[in-house]
């Protein structure tokens, strides 16, 4: 995964809010690891390649409230466990098949986003249907929105070409609305 | 709870802020589901993280050097700057300045100068005079001027010594002391008034002349002469206070 240009870490106030990062969320991380793998060398790997990357978005970091912060932390934890599992070949042992071709299908075709869009609807029903959206188009929207990662970035993890991700992310837009315009049809 | 029309081209931000609460809220139940099981990574483990920690965050020896060696010379050059600036400020008017002061105190007390001859240490007064050094020991200097009489000019050449004064009513003074060979003319044309006047005991010629009055006299070495505006009496006390 292309990493960001190092950041300027040389401050008492940087070594602190390092520690109590670890502090706060070894737990999650931790989870977040065993989750992928099934042995503790692994996911100590997974746990120290996760900080040193997180370090190289430490700006990003501060500015973001802890419960954000820990969704960041676990799109880190994934994109560093499909890193090792790339490097080990050990697919099949993991969980990612989400994030492979193929699930675009399931979006309906001839759904009409204009229309959507074009109505009236509030931001809590958007962050709801965001929320219901599958793991992978959670992720492809957090990347572009929360975590500011380049198209490149984003297609490096997941091992897609660039013009993918703007695809996905399309998409994972589209269903969103889609979602949407489920839920007021329901109400209506 | 917020409802607006969404227009397309705000649809990137209404999804950034849609997609930050929703993480929010996912990341809330992470930490929560987190909580419940506590992991406890092995010693050396945390030994790695906080010895990353460390070297991420420690300031680079070798920058530390230049950033003092840099810091050090900024330093430096700037103390040196200012204290070029000081000199360069300072320097050439303290000469104007004790010129300043020093005319200032003489206009303002015409005595000022018995004092300096006394002290023996004025060195040049008129820029005319090409005198460098003090005024020698025994050098003649009125130690009586009238009031307010003020000396405008000084010229001293180690064989003569020259005194110009004037008051603020226009009367002018001047005393002149030549050295040892010097000579002098004495105006006989039709003068106004002339007569024979005692100085210190040594017989002065007195001469006035178109309202200006001329003693003179000699004490065997020396030629002093006084000439003024001033009345003859006045003439003879600005004379007889001549001293060395």
């Amino acid at each position: 995964m292309a990493v960001p240009a190092k950041p300027k870490v040389n401050t008492e106030s940087d070594r602190l809010f390092l520690e109590m990062l670890y502090d706060s969320y070894k737990n999650l991380m931790f989870k977040q690891a065993w989750g992928y793998f099934q042995n503790q060398s692994d996911v100590e790997d997974v746990v120290q390649q996760s900080f040193v990357r997180l370090i190289m978005y430490l700006p990003t970091l501060k500015k973001l409230n802890r419960n954000t912060l820990a969704v960041y932390i676990v799109n880190v934890i994934r994109s560093c466990s499909i890193d090792l599992c790339r490097k080990r070949k050990i697919e099949k042992e993991t969980n990612f098949s989400d994030f492979f071709e193929g699930y675009e299908e399931t979006l309906e075709d001839d759904f009409d986003s204009d229309y959507v869009m074009d109505t009236f609807f509030s931001m809590q029903q958007l962050t709801n249907a965001i929320s219901k959206l599958p793991e992978e188009d959670q992720f492809v929207l957090q990347a572009k929105y929360l975590q500011y990662w380049r198209d490149s970035e984003i297609a490096e993890v997941l091992g897609i070409k660039e013009d993918t991700v703007r695809t996905r992310l399309f998409r994972a837009k589209n269903r969103a609305l889609q979602i949407l315009a489920g839920g007021k049809n329901e109400e209506e | 709870m917020r409802r607006n029309k969404i227009k397309k081209n705000e649809v990137d931000s209404l999804f950034e802020e849609a997609t930050i609460e929703a993480a929010r809220i996912k990341g809330k139940k992470l930490m929560e589901d987190a909580e419940k099981v506590a992991y406890f990574p092995s010693a050396e483990f945390n030994h790695r993280i906080q010895s990353l920690i460390e070297s991420k965050t420690k300031k680079s020896d070798t920058f530390g050097f230049f950033n003092k060696a840099f810091l050090a010379y900024s330093k430096a050059a700037a103390w040196i700057l200012i204290t070029l600036i000081l000199l360069f400020v300072s320097v050439p008017n303290v000469a104007s300045a004790r010129n300043w002061i020093t005319r200032l105190v003489i206009d303002s007390n015409p005595k000022y100068v018995t004092y300096y001859f006394q002290e023996n240490v004025i060195k040049q007064i008129n820029q005319d005079s090409t005198l460098h050094e003090p005024f020698p020991e025994g050098i003649y200097y009125p130690s009586y001027l009238p009031k307010d009489m003020t000396l405008m000019q000084l010229i001293y050449n180690r064989s003569e010594i020259i005194y110009r004064y004037q008051d603020l009513s226009n009367n002018t003074l001047t005393v002149i002391v030549m050295g040892p060979g010097s000579s002098t003319n004495l105006d006989n044309e039709s003068p106004e008034e002339k007569s024979k006047e005692y100085v210190n005991g040594i017989e002065a010629d007195y001469r006035k002349k178109i309202g200006l009055g001329q003693l003179t006299w000699s004490d065997g070495i020396h030629v002093f002469i006084v000439s003024t505006t001033l009345s003859k009496e006045e003439c003879l006390r600005i004379a007889n206070g001549l001293t060395n």
